[in-house]
């Protein structure tokens, strides 16, 4: 961490309305965030992490999340922003398709530009031994349940960028078979 | 029978001209749009209704061919535009179009030279055999051009062909070539027909330009059905999966995205079904990361050995849904979490589609009967020595 960074007053921002009364609206603008990340061509979440780091202009680190259960933090995913980089943390027993899912919702947190309240106090705890800071995290939030706005709209958003990519996937073209598919408008809807 | 042929090439066209509309925002999808369309109207010239609206309109039995046939000219002309641009061959624009403009002004000169003269033709406005007139031009300028475009494309299209691999591609490009192949024998049957006198090479043009007319609809319109299809096979493995997500969204209902739904109505929903697929396999993996808390290595062990019987195939799906019904019944009982939770989480794909796979392999034992005998054995047992 950086002087500036490790000087730097703690604060929190409130949360971002969603926009829950309009549904329609909503899912309209996750759709357009996710159709500008799962762009044409190979999709790698690595790739986007690197995409997102450069758009943000600070790092984004992936490490594994090593969280007993008798934390009681129930989280499989989480995203701690500090003043220097982004830290995604990630659950690193479940399948390779899952971690990136759970990747991707951090990152949808932060292309729907969220913020939270509160570090959970389950959190504080298990991150003491981290490598990460408490009081230097600007932005905490954990893929735990999809009670609240920002939860769906981030799930959503890792939902949408996958389900795209699964579907250019399904059609299994390489580059000349991609280029005449698009003339033919087999990869419509990508 | 050739009226039958027509009637269901009329309605092919049609609804495939409609389905694929949405190739117009697409520059690259036009040439293809506009080959389908053609085609429908060329078909629909040669319907018997049209030809007597068309004829109580004109007053002229021929203005219907001059109409298929210049409709025609256009079909080949997009044909090649797509070929070209699929074989990635440069043909100059100035020699597709203008040879295209030159053959149709010069068929509809010769045709109202020809009708306004008075001039005697034989039915399908085919010219007299033993005489010469302007006819004879709108028939050679018409057969000949086909017959350069249609080789040039099919050609092209053959290239085509050999530089793809997926079938999903390769198809609608084999159904051009094959319609290319039978339009290549119908001019050549025109040619008999027309300039032969041999009435018979009529019908024999009527059949043979059906594999055209059905290779080219079907082509054009393949893109069409592949959502369709790609659609129906993730509603197929979403329902597939339906019975072990349901199990697991309504053990911890807070990992579901949407409220579950009846299995009824969720087979009945088919709209979005990829999204849906997608939120299965993560809802169930959440599910699953969840669940393995509450498993013990003595139940692990314990299942391990039922499952030692089954076929080899088998065992380490069933050993998974075994576990798993395990801690949903432990779960529901409100037995505490393990003490010292497993690792069984791990086993699974890299990325979607290996993921479904060994999911589905999950999901075909989870009905079965021996998983569940196994798992209420081991729940009980863990129950049992809970209330000890």
């Amino acid at each position: 961490m950086t002087d500036s960074a490790v000087r730097a007053p703690f604060h929190r921002c409130p949360p971002v309305p969603t926009d829950g009364a309009d549904p329609v609206r909503r899912q309209r603008r996750l759709r357009a965030v996710a159709a500008r990340y799962a762009t044409a061509g190979p999709f790698s979440v690595d790739a986007l992490c690197r995409v997102i780091s450069a758009q943000r202009g600070r790092p984004l680190h992936v490490h594994p999340l090593n969280v007993p259960p008798s934390a009681g933090l129930n989280a499989c995913g989480m995203w701690i922003a500090t003043d220097v980089a982004d830290h995604v943390f990630v659950e690193h027993r479940t399948s390779r398709f899952h971690q990136e899912h759970i990747i991707l919702h951090e990152i949808g947190h932060m292309l729907c530009d969220h913020v939270t309240e509160d570090l959970p106090s389950a959190l504080t705890d298990a991150l003491r031994a981290g490598e990460v800071d408490t009081g230097l995290a600007r932005q905490v939030l954990a893929r735990t349940s999809y009670t609240t706005g920002q939860e769906q709209d981030a799930e959503l958003v890792a939902s949408l960028i996958l389900e795209r990519v699964a579907r250019r996937h399904a059609r299994a073209l390489d580059d000349a078979d991609s280029r005449l598919g698009t003339i033919l408008g087999i990869n419509d809807g990508d | 029978m050739t009226d039958l042929i027509q009637t269901v090439l009329l309605y092919l066209c049609w609804i495939v001209v409609i389905v694929r509309v949405t190739a117009l925002r697409s520059r690259n999808q036009r040439p293809l749009w506009f080959a389908l369309l053609m085609l429908a109207l060329g078909i629909t010239m040669l319907q018997k209704d049209t030809n007597a609206v068309i004829r109580d309109i004109t007053g002229d039995p021929n203005f219907q061919y001059l109409v298929s046939s210049v409709m025609a000219v256009g079909v080949a002309a997009t044909l090649l535009t797509f070929a070209a641009r699929a074989a990635e061959v440069r043909i100059s624009p100035w020699l597709r179009w203008i040879s295209c403009g030159v053959t149709v002004f010069v068929m509809i000169t010769s045709y109202v030279v020809f009708t306004a003269g008075g001039g005697q033709a034989r039915p399908h406005f085919f010219p007299v055999p033993g005489t010469l007139s302007i006819l004879d031009l709108y028939w050679v300028v018409y057969l000949v051009y086909l017959g350069i475009a249609t080789v040039v494309t099919l050609v092209l299209l053959l290239r085509a062909f050999g530089r793809v691999r997926s079938w999903l591609v390769r198809t609608p490009v084999l159904l051009l070539v094959i319609g290319s192949v039978g339009f290549t024998v119908f001019i050549g049957s025109r040619f008999v027909a027309v300039f032969g006198g041999v009435e018979s090479a009529v019908a024999f043009g009527t059949y043979v330009s059906s594999p055209h007319t059905i290779g080219v609809s079907l082509g054009c319109s393949i893109a069409a059905f592949v959502p369709l299809l790609l659609g129906w096979s993730a509603w197929r493995n979403a329902n597939a999966l339906y019975p072990l997500w349901k199990s697991l969204v309504t053990a911890v209902p807070h990992i579901a995205l949407y409220p579950p739904r009846a299995r009824v109505v969720d087979a009945l929903l088919p709209q979005n079904s990829q999204l849906r697929l997608h939120r299965r396999l993560v809802e169930i993996r959440d599910g699953m990361l969840i669940m393995n808390d509450w498993v013990q290595p003595a139940d692990l062990a314990q299942i391990e050995v039922f499952v030692s019987d089954v076929s080899p195939d088998l065992m380490t799906p069933m050993t998974t849904a075994c576990w798993l019904k395990v801690a949903i019944a432990v779960h529901a009982a409100g037995l505490p979490m393990a003490t010292d939770p497993l690792d069984l989480v791990r086993e699974g794909g890299t990325d979607g589609e290996s993921e479904l796979t060994w999911l589905r392999s999950v999901a075909a034992v989870w009905t079965d009967p021996r998983t569940d005998r196994f798992a209420t054995t081991v729940s009980e047992t863990r129950l049992a020595a809970h209330r000890m």
